[in-house]
């Protein structure tokens, strides 16, 4: 395909074409900063979107787990902790009466 | 390879596939090949060279984003004008919102001692001021054809108009710009 207008005259042509290329001394050096300044902020960008969630999660297992008191002395937290578990003991232990242990004795006697 | 055989988009695509590994000398090559003729383009536009530098540099840092997904369907080129395009319409947007200081400006007067540089400047001077005058896709389609060399097709993919658009445009800008510079045109050809 002819590219080329025929009828554009040559000084419209000429004053079209000045200017057709302006290189300017140490834009490159600028433009690679630029990029460099970018790529960062995308990169931070993209960490700050990805933390928040993160973050979130992190609190939530906090909140169920629950985290001791660290205020707490070792041997309160030591205490708190076999407390809990006496009651899980209690629960999972079968209760006999003295009236139940005498009778399983005599069994196992006999 | 002799350097004169290379074919300059050919390098251009190889180049990009580079950059999109994130290749910096690949870069700095495709922004030192290209960044004359962009900056050219965008004050030939704008009418104000540090403007078209600030939107030169945000070109190239959109076509970085891009490399990864950068297909060589049209040629670098046509791409870069397309993003510059782009950013020029922003730039227009943003300045009709808030004007300050006039977008398209006339270059300061020429200093020509001579009476043959006196009349091209003064040529130039009435090109500058009649290009302000156009329409802005008058003006694009015009200097993308005949200061930047792009064909119709590559025209309409910058601009994202059909090939018609672009013939009516550059008809229109060349009419008017007849018109504008009248006197002073006459007188040189």
């Amino acid at each position: 395909m002819d590219n080329q207008e025929p009828e554009i005259e040559s000084p419209l042509r000429d004053a079209l074409r000045r200017g057709r290329s302006l290189p300017v001394p140490g834009f490159t050096e600028r433009a690679l900063q630029a990029i460099r300044r970018d790529t960062r902020r995308r990169r931070v960008i993209r960490w700050t979107a990805l933390s928040a969630p993160l973050a979130g999660c992190a609190a939530a297992l906090i909140v169920l787990l629950g985290v001791p008191d660290p205020g707490q002395t070792p041997s309160e937290l030591d205490l708190a902790q076999l407390a809990s578990l006496h009651d899980e003991v209690t629960v999972a232990t079968p209760q006999l009466d003295d009236a139940d242990a005498l009778a399983a004795l005599i069994l196992a006697d006999s | 390879m002799d350097a004169s055989e290379i074919d300059p988009d050919e390098d251009d695509r190889r180049l990009m596939a580079l950059v999109a590994t994130g290749d910096e000398d690949a870069l700095r090559m495709i922004v030192h090949r290209h960044q004359g003729r962009l900056i050219g383009f965008l004050t030939s536009q704008l009418g104000a060279q540090a403007v078209a530098e600030e939107l030169a540099l945000e070109v190239f840092v959109r076509l970085h984003r891009a490399a990864p997904r950068w297909r060589p369907e049209a040629k670098l080129s046509t791409y870069l004008f397309h993003i510059a395009h782009n950013l020029m319409l922003n730039e227009r947007r943003r300045r009709a919102r808030k004007p300050t200081s006039p977008m398209d400006s006339a270059p300061e007067p020429g200093d020509g001692s001579h009476e043959s540089q006196r009349a091209v400047a003064d040529i130039q001077e009435a090109f500058q001021r009649a290009a302000a005058t156009l329409p802005p896709e008058q003006r694009a389609a015009i200097l993308l054809l005949v200061q930047q060399d792009l064909s119709y097709e590559e025209i309409g993919k910058v601009m994202g108009v059909s090939v018609a658009s672009v013939k009516t445009w550059v008809h229109r800008a060349r009419l008017q710009l007849r018109k504008a510079m009248g006197d002073d045109f006459r007188a040189v050809s």
